[in-house]
């Protein structure tokens, strides 16, 4: 059953972004780069199988606790890959616009998803999108303010993933909604709409939630992530929303904002005079093909691991290089970061 | 049960610690 399903649904996505990356390393440069010849907008030489293993790595650990990968995916390509000038945060927006599409089908496939309730916050998004990528030409354009920034995000998520170890037991949603087709309803009247999932009902603010997407957006947009490692702790604390309904709108939000900061890097940021920050195609979709299967392999076998262990350790790096990179902006570390 | 389901639980530690491992060689051979 699984095998026939990684073959039907998910073997051409992967194919799709494995073709699309060698076609925009052609497009882009003539060539395929790799271990022998640098990515030229990247500067870094790196083997095309590691890209795919980083979206592997990424994807799937991320996945199997509710995050996504872009997280993970941006401190490893600027630390360890060494993609340090600002085109990382483009190419990393690749990422994270593609891996959700895995996803975003399997919750419409067993009935998590409503547009209603994700407009808000998706139109919220699509304007931090268009904000955010003139922070990072401008406000975060030098590589150590841009590091400070990464570390608070990276520490936001750590403190997250740890609290979420110790909490989510109690927000657990039953077994049921994953198994049978479920409906989440959502009714507008005037700005508040009412979102119900089977007797349970939440009543939002769709201006709260333009600004909670604009505001997310915006700082998520600058860094070059999808923004889930803020809007679900948001979502989950404030509106006290449990995962198996947040999920329809945070999947769809990571999707409009990182097409919309894509855009923006490539189309807008011209457009108004500034340089255009050109992602590396290649890499993005390369480090996407391991994603999709990543986080298709966690959607697989979530339910067989010791999530709150995982949450934590997970937590605990996340915290710890975050906190590294703030430390190294103000008292510069021995290594390098 | 099959084995490759025994060691699902497992899983995500393996495939962080061959994310070190691979990390190292790329520090080793890249830098």
């Amino acid at each position: 059953m699984i095998a026939r399903e990684f073959w039907r649904q998910q073997a051409p996505l992967i194919g799709a972004a494995l073709l699309l990356g060698v076609i925009a390393a052609y497009w882009q440069h003539g060539f395929v780069p790799g271990a022998e010849q640098a990515f030229p907008v990247a500067g870094v030489r790196v083997p095309v199988w590691h890209l795919v293993w980083m979206g592997i790595w990424t994807g799937y650990t991320m996945a199997v606790v509710g995050e996504a990968a872009g997280i993970f995916a941006l401190p490893y390509s600027m630390s360890i890959l060494q993609f340090v000038n600002a085109s990382v945060t483009p190419s990393t927006q690749l990422l994270t616009f593609l891996n959700p599409f895995g996803a975003l089908l399997g919750f419409r496939r067993s009935g998590q998803w409503n547009l209603k309730f994700a407009a808000a916050v998706c139109i919220g998004g699509a304007v931090g999108g268009l904000i955010g990528p003139f922070l990072r030409a401008g406000l975060l354009a030098a590589a150590d303010v841009f590091h400070l920034a990464v570390g608070v995000a990276l520490a936001i998520a750590g403190v997250h993933l740890c609290y979420a170890a110790f909490h989510s037991t109690a927000r657990r949603p039953p077994a049921d909604p994953y198994r049978r087709k479920v409906s989440i309803a959502a009714h507008m009247h005037g700005l508040r709409i009412r979102v119900s999932f089977g007797e349970q009902s939440w009543d939002l603010n769709m201006l709260a939630l333009f600004g909670v997407g604009a505001g997310v957006g915006m700082f998520a947009s600058a860094l070059g992530v999808g923004g889930g490692f803020l809007l679900v702790p948001i979502f989950a604390s404030l509106y006290r929303l449990p995962m198996y309904v947040l999920v329809a709108a945070t999947i769809p939000y990571v999707i409009v904002l990182s097409a919309v900061g894509l855009f923006t890097y490539n189309v807008i940021l011209p457009a108004f005079g500034s340089a255009p920050i050109a992602p590396e195609w290649a890499w993005g979709f390369f480090a996407a093909a391991g994603g999709i299967f990543g986080s298709w392999a966690a959607s697989k076998t979530q339910m067989y691991v010791p999530e709150h262990f995982l949450k934590l350790m997970l937590g605990g790096v996340t915290g710890v290089v975050g906190a590294l990179y703030v430390v190294d902006f103000f008292h510069p570390l021995p290594f390098r970061l | 049960m099959n084995i490759w389901w025994k060691v699902v639980p497992y899983l995500p530690f393996i495939v962080l610690a061959a994310a070190v491992l691979v990390a190292v060689y790329h520090v080793k051979f890249y830098w």
